[in-house]
């Protein structure tokens, strides 16, 4: 049916030369329009012809019962979706009202008011009309034939007598108005029938309105249906509200003073007044009241517990940012970054005493604890120096001396890690290294008085932006 | 509002409503506000042509003086039709504009706008890049109607080749519309849109 009817339309485009030398073929739809519902109903589709037919029994009786007034056929465009039958529409309010498409006023769509003919065969109201070709070209807004307003207008006094003896009873009739005129004389009556609605309905509200909803929809549509389906969620919301309220308004505290424990206990309330009227729906009010109370009492506590675990968890991230890794838990392995290594070297050749110790590390939490020194000797300025010192710590009572274990050292490459440097150390029990420290940090270190040559670990790239990566696992064996 | 704006929207909102059309879902309309001058029409495409199965979104506006002079009306939602901008989705057709009549109405207007979405006229452009395409490679137009109304109309043809070359675009930081609008305006030759953006 759709695509019939979409066919049929594109081919009265196609019908319809250029007639304006700027635009587009599509003009007067509405002209169109009145006449597919006569003629192209009967000669398009089946289901068109089908689907009109119903209508044409409502429409004959309606030209029948117009006192049989000879009607010329060219005008006699059927009701496009109306089905006017006389006397039969006075129990609906104006808007309501549907009229003859031989009285309507293309313009206003409206009943024609002082009607007036154009020289091209079409119906407007006088003051319609004027307006138009005020306002616009002087051609009819049906057929956009040229009109001069001196010859091509005439009044149409034989249509104002027809709409004249039209006689319909007021839309207030059911409400004991006892009026019966034409329909133009209807529209002067009703702004001042002692009998009108004080407002007629326009608006449709939302059976929600009491408790605050606000929707209001129009009546002609569906928008009510659906904002009952849609917004649900939020008339439940409202309910709860307005349930609350009630609640709040209807709580008179009997002691303002009493302590919140006394009130959770249900204590202090002996005395209550019976619940007032209000609590029709058979709900304690003393029940309402603990609740009311115990609701205040727990949102306190929740919002305590909020900001705690907000503080904590803003501790937990400056700890984290701030200290990477406890040393004690840092397994024996130290991850040395040293930033900028051009400045460092600089630092330490210029004088011998100058050591640049890593940060600390325990073999396990209750291991031993080392850190490990760069330094560059006087006689060798173009080699690094690098050792591995033990520290003294809370645990040296306790474990067994000296220190036997591996050290690996690893000075690691940026981008390729094949071309690190990997050295391993096994500890000897000779070495006074590997002795109980005596000093915060055990004078005597051991590892490489001739780590790496300065110049080779530049020009192999282990110092891209300036910065060198050694790392350090020390395990016990 | 005048007063015969009004009462006449009103009236012509119920014949929208009661129409044929409304029951077939080629056309609908809607409120925006409370004040009847502004509505939201909805077209469906025309079977046949490449808007099929795809539903346009229009904006229209009623000016105080309606019904002497047209409602405003224009496509919110994007379309690649030779005489309705890409860009604006302003709308070139006579009855909006100086071939307005005052027996015209909204559901007119709507079906005339379905007609033209049936029936371009390329020659009396909106959009010179579209009508273009429409004159010289018919084909391609056809597939980057078809490609629209797929990505903005909810209609049913997917071009996967189309959706990729997006994607290269939007990989290259460009926003999705905009990678969609110059590659329909290129002829889908992802190179020329690349240097168009870049250059």
């Amino acid at each position: 049916m759709q695509r019939v009817q979409a066919e049929h339309k594109s081919a009265r485009v196609h019908q319809h030369p250029h007639t304006h030398a700027h635009s587009h073929s599509l003009q007067h739809p509405e002209e169109k329009e009145h006449n597919s519902n006569e003629t192209t109903t009967t000669s398009t589709s089946n289901a068109r012809v089908a689907a009109s037919s119903s209508a044409t029994p409502t429409v004959g009786a309606a030209s029948g019962g117009v006192s049989g007034a000879p009607t010329p056929p060219k005008s006699l465009a059927l009701n496009r979706n109306h089905h006017y039958a006389p006397g039969s529409d006075t129990s609906g309010d104006q808007e309501e009202e549907l009229l003859d498409s031989r009285y309507e006023c293309a313009i206003c769509i409206d009943w024609l008011n002082e009607p007036v003919l154009t020289s091209c065969g079409h119906r407007f109201c006088r003051s319609c009309l004027t307006a138009w070709m005020q306002k616009n070209n002087q051609c009819c807004p049906m057929d956009n034939k040229r009109l001069s307003a001196e010859h091509d207008i005439f009044p149409d006094n034989y249509t104002r007598r027809e709409i004249e003896q039209l006689k319909r009873d007021c839309p207030n009739s059911s409400l004991g108005c006892s009026v019966v005129a034409s329909p133009i004389e209807l529209h002067r009556h009703l702004p001042s029938c002692p009998y009108r609605r004080q407002q007629e309905p326009q608006e449709e509200k939302c059976p929600f309105a009491k408790i605050k909803c606000d929707f209001v929809g129009r009546p002609e549509t569906n928008q009510l249906e659906e904002h009952l389906k849609a917004d649900m969620p939020h008339h439940m919301q409202l309910m709860l509200q307005a349930f609350q309220q009630t609640a709040i308004a209807t709580w008179q505290p009997h002691k303002p003073s009493t302590s919140g424990s006394a009130v959770e206990n249900g204590h202090g309330q002996q005395q209550q007044l019976p619940p007032p009227p209000q609590y029709a729906n058979g709900v304690d009010e003393q029940i309402v009241q603990t609740m009311y109370q115990r609701i205040v009492v727990l949102e306190q506590r929740t919002r305590e517990q909020e900001t705690r675990l907000e503080n904590l968890q803003m501790q937990l991230r400056l700890a984290r940012q701030q200290a990477p890794v406890d040393p004690r838990y840092s397994n024996g392995t130290i991850v040395w970054r040293i930033e900028h290594f051009g400045a460092l070297v600089a630092r330490l050749r210029a004088n011998a005493n100058n050591l640049e110790y890593s940060h600390q590390c325990y073999t396990s939490p209750h291991g031993y604890k080392f850190c490990a020194r760069l330094n560059i000797q006087p006689r060798k300025p173009h080699v690094l120096s690098l050792h591995v010192h033990l520290m003294q710590s809370e645990n040296d009572y306790h474990l067994d001396w000296p220190f036997k274990g591996r050290i690996k050292l690893c000075m690691v490459h940026p981008a390729d890690v094949t071309l690190s440097q990997h050295d391993t150390i096994m500890t000897k029990p000779e070495i006074l290294a590997f002795h109980q420290p005596r000093e915060a940090i055990s004078t005597r270190g051991f590892g490489f008085l001739e780590y790496a040559n300065i110049s080779n670990i530049i020009q192999l790239g282990f110092c891209a932006d300036d910065r060198l990566l050694i790392k350090i696992e020390i395990n016990i064996v | 509002m005048a007063n015969m704006a009004v009462s006449r929207i009103k009236r012509e909102f119920k014949e929208v409503m009661r129409s044929e059309e409304i029951v077939q879902c080629s056309i609908k309309i809607e409120l925006v506000n409370d004040s009847w001058t502004e509505l939201r029409g909805e077209i469906a495409g025309p079977p046949d042509t490449p808007y099929e199965g795809g539903k346009f979104v229009l904006e229209i506006k009623v000016p105080e003086t309606y019904p002497f002079n047209p409602p405003k009306v224009r496509f919110i939602t994007r379309i690649w039709h030779p005489n309705i901008s890409s860009v604006t989705g302003a709308i070139c057709l006579d009855i909006l504009k100086d071939n307005w009549a005052a027996a015209m109405t909204l559901r007119t207007v709507l079906l005339s706008l379905q007609a033209l979405l049936a029936a371009a006229e390329p020659d009396d452009p909106q959009d010179a890049v579209v009508a273009y395409q429409f004159k010289d490679k018919y084909d391609l137009f056809l597939l980057t109607a078809k490609h629209w109304t797929n990505a903005y109309a909810g209609g049913p043809h997917t071009f996967p080749d189309c959706d990729s070359k997006i994607q290269r675009l939007k990989d290259m930081g460009i926003d999705e519309h905009e990678a969609r609008a110059v590659l329909s305006k290129e002829n889908w030759n992802l190179e020329k849109a690349t240097e168009g953006l870049f250059s």
